[in-house]
């Protein structure tokens, strides 16, 4: 069995040609986030530039999911009827899936959809105030594996084989095992090299151990109540089938009954199966 | 629910939306139950995708026994957590109802 040293791979993080880059307008946009000031004009304009990303948000404003009723033309247009926050989330989305779709995870992809589903229906159920954040931490949540699995194919096959031969350790163990580091702690780099702000990064880089998030620890609560729920309805696949440890403490910070857990269960499959197609 | 691409339609299929033209006007209301005729007119529409009732997720063709017995797997190293069982109780009655069976209440089993 071969395992990586992982200070080595840390290096190998920081040399940002291994890095799936998140195109530039869309790092202007992440780096908006959490400034209230921007006006909807400034954002419309940088959307417009790019035309793949003003055409998916405007895919998205005229979903069923929202369902407007008159059509949606402009991206500005968008910004004012779905609001800023959605419309930086949906522009990070788009990337997202545009950095898995390339790196042929589809089922990374859905299941990555499908905790942002969870998560953004657990963060209105509990009223935060930028649900939508959620959405995206939950797309982005396992990043780090598009590194681990596409950028790196020499760790990412010595993982896989290790993980054949042990059906009962996770992905996320054998990772830690052979690497030192796992999917998580690489798609915290990642979020560091992006510059996403703490309530991005947190659950990203703590989705397995939220106990560890020292400033958004509600969000990280949310995304690893959201990744076992998923996980649970078997909707994608991301990489492994083992439903994760569940952290008690997480738990109750989300405080689910068992009629609220039943409703979202029925409200994430129902809307997973609605939007699937619109990002 | 589940959405399918118009080819896939078959008939007593049962529309869990309304199919709307380029105007958003609905002109196939949900709840029509499909018909060879009305499924070629939809086919004709060239849309890109119809809602109907049924599970929400792929099932891929598995069996009802078959879904049960992945969901019990994929929660083999946890079972001894209640929250867990709390979870899978649920899901289960989630899977059952969307295969169309009433939601059933699991009590001690009959000897």
């Amino acid at each position: 069995m071969t395992t990586f040293n992982p200070t080595d791979l840390r290096n190998r993080i920081e040399k940002l040609g291994d890095l799936p880059t998140l195109p530039h307008v869309v790092q202007r946009l992440a780096a908006m986030i959490g400034r209230p000031t921007v006006s909807t004009e400034e954002i419309g304009s940088i959307i417009e530039k790019d035309q793949v990303l003003a055409a998916k948000v405007l895919r998205l404003a005229n979903s069923p999911f929202y369902g407007f009723p008159s059509r949606i033309s402009s991206v500005t247009h968008a910004v004012i009827v779905l609001g800023f926050n959605v419309v930086k989330g949906l522009t990070l989305c788009a990337s997202a899936l545009s950095i898995m779709k390339e790196a042929g995870m589809d089922q990374l992809w859905r299941h990555s959809l499908g905790v942002a589903i969870t998560a953004n229906l657990l963060a209105t159920r509990l009223e935060i105030k930028n649900p939508e954040e959620l959405f995206v931490s939950g797309l982005l949540h396992d990043i780090g594996k598009v590194v681990l699995y596409v950028k790196w194919p020499d760790v990412g096959d010595s993982i896989k084989d290790a993980l054949k031969t042990r059906a009962d350790r996770s992905l996320f163990e054998v990772e830690q095992e052979l690497t030192g580091l796992s999917h998580a702690d690489i798609g915290g780099c990642l979020a560091n090299a992006w510059h996403l702000p703490v309530s991005l990064r947190e659950p990203i880089l703590f989705h397995h151990d939220p106990t560890l998030a020292k400033e958004a620890m509600l969000h990280t609560a949310i995304v690893h109540v959201a990744d076992i729920l998923v996980k649970g309805l078997a909707c994608g696949n991301p990489g492994d089938d083992l439903i994760p440890p569940l952290s008690r403490a997480a738990w109750d910070m989300v405080g689910l009954d068992e009629p609220q857990l039943a409703e979202c269960i029925d409200k994430a499959a129902n809307e997973f199966s609605t939007i699937d197609d619109y990002l | 629910m589940r959405r399918v691409v118009p080819y896939e339609l078959l008939p007593d299929m049962v529309l869990a939306k309304p199919v709307v033209n380029a105007n958003g006007l609905p002109i196939v209301a949900a709840g029509t139950i499909l018909d060879a005729a009305m499924i070629e007119r939809l086919r004709q529409m060239e849309l890109t995708s119809v809602y109907v009732e049924g599970d929400a997720l792929d099932s891929g063709g598995k069996t009802l026994a078959e879904l049960e017995a992945e969901l019990e797997h994929r929660f083999r190293q946890v079972v001894q957590d209640p929250i867990q069982q709390l979870i899978l109780r649920t899901l289960r009655t989630h899977v059952r109802a969307t295969h169309g069976m009433a939601s059933v209440t699991e009590g001690p089993q009959a000897t």
